[in-house]
């Protein structure tokens, strides 16, 4: 049997990071991130690109006299690795220009961590398993339908992140997380039809290749696409597309910074009933259904806290150094200090809906006529503050009328604002489904939705 | 010691049953990235991730396994894994095809020669930079946030294959970039310089910061945006359209660039980047723009960000034609693609985004080629219309067709001459439809090669430096409107 590959380190003893604090001169904290991935890509029904990747990374951040700041990363964890990623910060702090208000470091006084369960391969020899059952899986759809065609991926990781400071703060999480998608073409169709289905897990065992295969198989439709004009319809959001909204909308408005730069809807809106009143959203980092952090990366213990309360917005997400500059207190949502992560400010990764109260298939027959859309693609902002996005309908786009899905429709391109579709929600669906990024960052817990009124600017030929 | 262990990686991966393995091992993978906001620093960091890639190719499939870990045996346990995956049962049962590298010389190094190394010049005097950059854009009480900001990369790589080949490359990337945000009752608007999304990129050093002039059109910025408040509206309607050069750039990235990368074509892409309205078959049949549309991908454009040595499976860096004449001429390519394709060579465009990530095929340069028309013949020629300048928006379907973009200003366009500034301007269209509008392109003094350094791709997804050198151009016939 094949060794499992270098694992990473279950305790905070196993870290460097008191090696680091001990050559810090000023005040400090440091995270030691230690990452293994497996990835399977699947392409023109095959298994394509295996994939191992094993990352092990410090990142310091020093503050020298209470107000200057730098912060360096390094992957050398060698003594004269660790040398030069304390020179790089203390350089870099010593000649960044003076900020106020830059906070202390939080003591590990306040509420432990909660201790979450980690999903870890034991052997590679399971891995093997794995990629036996999707490749069966693969193979039964090109069994049973010789003209589809299936691409996807499956993605299985254990993060450890240890977080200490100089203020005697040493917190650790240990998580794991997988994450998989699915897409079958049928080729003989033309333009060909699609199906899609995709799922997330702290839990390796609970990603059912079996059952993914069957949804993106049952979600094919055996009709010609039709094309459909653009204009106002009543759609039905699947949860991928919803979980693309919702990260747009962590990202780029839910954060301190992008309210303290005034792009954000909540510089204006927080406290207002901005969304529909049936809608409650919360950022919940410990979500059973997602995929949980403990700490976030200032070391903070992660919370559930409302984001929409029945409708009506809530703050934005802060860290440690937002908070001290807004007069707010940290709500967990630090990130890496480093760029790229760093200039964003705080986001919440987490955010997850309430669950709703419509059955499956309810959605589609309470909406009785409008289009049905699984997914969304290259979603952008056209306008910030007002949460204007456009972007494309992707892989299973359904004329519904009669409360049934009538055919496939050519692929919209969908302008819209997020708040506005999120206004004029009618219906929730039931059941929730965590669509999260191949490296477990994002990971939104979302239903299917039912809105009102919304605009699609153009059509594409397929 | 670098020596040492490309040999024990290499050695490892070389398992019975492997065809080919290569081994890409960076000794540094450098980033520094400094931005002020508002006077106060929001991110100074620097970063240096070595590590080591390898990729084997075994009787029926690839494998891929990296690590950050640097000593003998972590790189010994990482090829033979990268073996093991490749070996594997349960990949698919026909060989993969892939082409040899005949032609190339042995062993190379190619490095950047920056004038001004970014990584040893002085942090104050970067600081010092920024610091006054972004001051000047605050004109008035309107700006509530002006960033100046600054990134350099540096990758010192060693490669070898079970080829032979061996080669050294040293490249310095540096970008810099001014951003200024104004704030009225209801609206906000932002101006940039010298582009959107961190400013300019090119491969060298801080020379290419100072040639920017940060501080000296700071002023200008600032008004921008401040004026872009009170601005009406763009117009809506179908009328003709002249793009910047760095709008144009974009365009041709997203419609042109990915649209031709041959693993999105043969659908090696399709669970997540997507796949192309392009078929094998179109080369040299299909119409994709107007005569005027020339695109080459180029690795070999001194400066540029998709510039380098040997791509990151040994080809030499070339220039391929991509669209000669309005059609169809070339795709970007890979050993493998290109052997899926039936041709005799790769086109050299396969990159990884440092060493954990599996190199597939990424852009180079892509560059819309320059035509005849100066700045001013060309508006005489748009005679009426709207120019767009600056990306804030970009938006195109997974087949690369529809698409929709936004860009930070617009001005009407009467008889000839910029007139009126508008907010919010956008245009959209289908891409052989747009590119068969192109009828006018601007000469030499309009082209411009721009750096983009977030190029995404691939699973886990890949972010990639690249270039595209565009010059100004009239398209006639376009649908515009304004995002209200």
């Amino acid at each position: 049997m094949t060794p499992a590959p270098i694992a990473p380190a279950r305790s905070i003893e196993a870290s460097p990071i008191e090696r680091v604090l001990e050559l810090v001169t000023g005040k400090a904290d440091v995270r030691h991130v230690q990452e293994r991935w497996l990835t399977l890509r699947v392409a023109n029904s095959s298994l394509y690109q295996p994939i191992h990747e094993v990352r092990d990374a410090l990142s310091l951040r020093v503050v020298l006299e209470g107000t200057r700041m730098g912060v360096a990363t390094t992957s050398d964890l060698s003594p004269e690795g660790i040398r030069t990623l304390v020179s790089h910060a203390e350089s870099f702090a010593r000649n960044s220009p003076k900020t106020v208000g830059l906070p202390e470091f939080p003591s590990d006084s306040g509420p432990a961590p909660v201790d979450l369960p980690c999903f870890e391969r034991k052997s590679a020899s399971i891995e093997e398993a794995k990629s036996q059952d999707l490749s069966r899986a693969i193979d039964r759809i090109a069994g049973q339908r010789p003209k589809h065609r299936v691409a996807g991926v499956y993605n299985e990781g254990v993060i450890a992140l240890f977080v200490g400071n100089t203020s005697g703060l040493r917190r650790s999480s240990r998580r794991s997380a997988a994450q998989a998608s699915l897409l079958v073409e049928d080729l003989s169709s033309d333009p060909p039809v699609s199906g899609w289905a995709e799922g997330a897990s702290a839990d390796p065992d609970r990603i059912q290749w079996d059952s993914l295969a069957q949804q993106a198989l049952d979600r094919v439709p055996s009709s010609q696409v039709r094309s459909l004009d653009p204009g106002t319809y009543d759609v039905v959001f699947g949860a991928p597309a919803i979980a693309e909204l919702t990260n747009m909308l962590s990202g780029w408005g839910l954060g301190s910074m992008s309210v303290e730069e005034g792009s954000s809807f909540l510089r204006t809106g927080q406290g207002q009933e901005l969304v529909s009143p049936e809608l409650t959203i919360v950022d919940d980092p410990l979500h059973p259904l997602g995929l949980p952090e403990s700490i976030d990366y200032d070391g903070t213990p992660t919370r559930s806290r409302a984001v929409f309360d029945r409708g009506v917005a809530q703050g934005p997400a802060h860290d440690i150094f937002s908070a001290a500059r807004t007069g707010s207190h940290t709500t967990a949502n630090g990130l890496p200090p480093e760029a790229p992560y760093g200039q964003y400010g705080p986001i919440p990764r987490h955010v997850a809906f309430a669950a709703g109260s419509a059955g499956p298939g309810e959605l589609v027959r309470e909406m009785r006529r409008g289009v049905l859309v699984t997914r969304l693609h290259y979603v952008r902002f056209v306008h910030r503050q007002r949460t204007i996005v456009t972007g494309m309908t992707r892989d299973g786009t359904y004329w519904v009328e009669n409360g049934m899905i009538q055919y496939p429709v050519a692929n919209l391109r969908m302008t819209e604002s997020i708040l506005g579709i999120l206004r004029r929600t009618e219906l929730t669906g039931r059941e929730l489904l965590c669509c999260a990024d191949e490296r477990a960052f994002f990971a939104p817990v979302v239903p299917e939705i039912l809105s009102r009124s919304v605009a699609f600017s153009s059509a594409t030929l397929f | 010691m670098s020596e040492e262990l490309l040999e024990e990686a290499l050695t490892a991966a070389a398992a019975p049953g492997i065809r080919f393995a290569d081994v890409r091992l960076f000794v540094h993978y450098r980033m520094e990235y400094l931005s002020l906001r508002n006077g106060t620093p929001e991110n100074f960091s620097f970063g240096d991730e070595p590590g080591i890639g390898v990729r084997a190719l075994g009787p029926h499939g690839w494998g891929f396994a990296s690590t950050t870990h640097f000593d003998r045996a972590a790189v010994r346990e990482v090829g033979k894994e990268a073996a093991r995956l490749a070996r594997r049962p349960s990949g698919p049962t026909s060989e993969i095809p892939f082409l040899p590298e005949k032609d190339s010389p042995r062993a190379g190094e190619y490095r950047t020669a920056p004038r001004i190394d970014p990584f040893s010049m002085p942090l104050e005097e970067k600081v010092a930079l920024l610091s006054e950059a972004e001051a000047r854009m605050h004109v008035g009480p309107e700006i509530k946030s002006a960033r100046a900001e600054m990134s350099a990369w540096q990758e010192e790589k060693y490669y070898r294959s079970t080829e032979g080949a061996s080669y050294h490359s040293s490249i310095t990337h540096v970008g810099a970039g001014i951003v200024a945000q104004a704030l009225s009752e209801g609206e906000s608007q932002r101006r940039s310089y010298p582009n959107s999304f961190g400013g300019n990129f090119g491969q060298g050093g801080f020379e290419i910061i100072h040639a920017m002039d940060l501080v000296g059109q700071a002023e200008r910025v600032g008004r921008e945006a401040v004026e872009l408040l009170s601005a009406p509206t763009a117009p809506e309607g179908t009328m003709n359209l002249v793009l910047s050069s760095d709008q144009l750039s974009l365009q041709v990235h997203e419609s042109v660039g990915h649209a031709t990368e041959l693993d999105r074509v043969l659908a090696y892409e399709a669970g997540f980047a997507g796949t192309s309205f392009l078929q094998p078959e179109h080369v040299g049949k299909l119409r994709y723009g107007s005569p005027l549309m020339n695109i080459v991908a180029d690795a070999t454009v001194p400066g540029a960000m998709g510039t380098f040595g040997w791509d990151d499976e040994g080809t030499p860096a070339q220039s391929t034609p991509i669209v000669t004449g309005g059609i169809l001429s070339g795709f970007l390519s890979s050993r493998e693609m290109a052997a899926r394709l039936g041709s005799s060579r790769s086109g050299g465009t396969v990159r990884g985004d440092g060493p954990l990530r599996m190199p597939i095929i990424r852009m180079t340069n892509v560059n819309l080629l320059p035509g005849d028309h100066s700045r001013e013949e060309l508006f005489r020629e748009a005679k009426n219309g709207i120019y767009m300048e600056t990306n804030v928006s970009w938006s195109i379907d997974d087949k690369r067709l529809n698409f929709q973009f936004g860009t930070e200003v617009g001005r009407l366009i009467e008889n000839g001459e910029l007139t009126q500034l508008v907010r919010n301007p956008i245009y959209s269209g289908m891409t052989p439809e747009f590119w068969g509008s192109l009828s006018a392109t601007g000469d030499e003094s309009t082209y411009h090669v721009w750096g983009l350094p977030n190029c995404g791709k691939g699973q886990p997804t890949q972010v990639m430096r690249v270039a595209h050198g565009a010059p100004l151009g009239l398209f006639r016939g376009v649908r515009v409107r304004g995002a209200k």
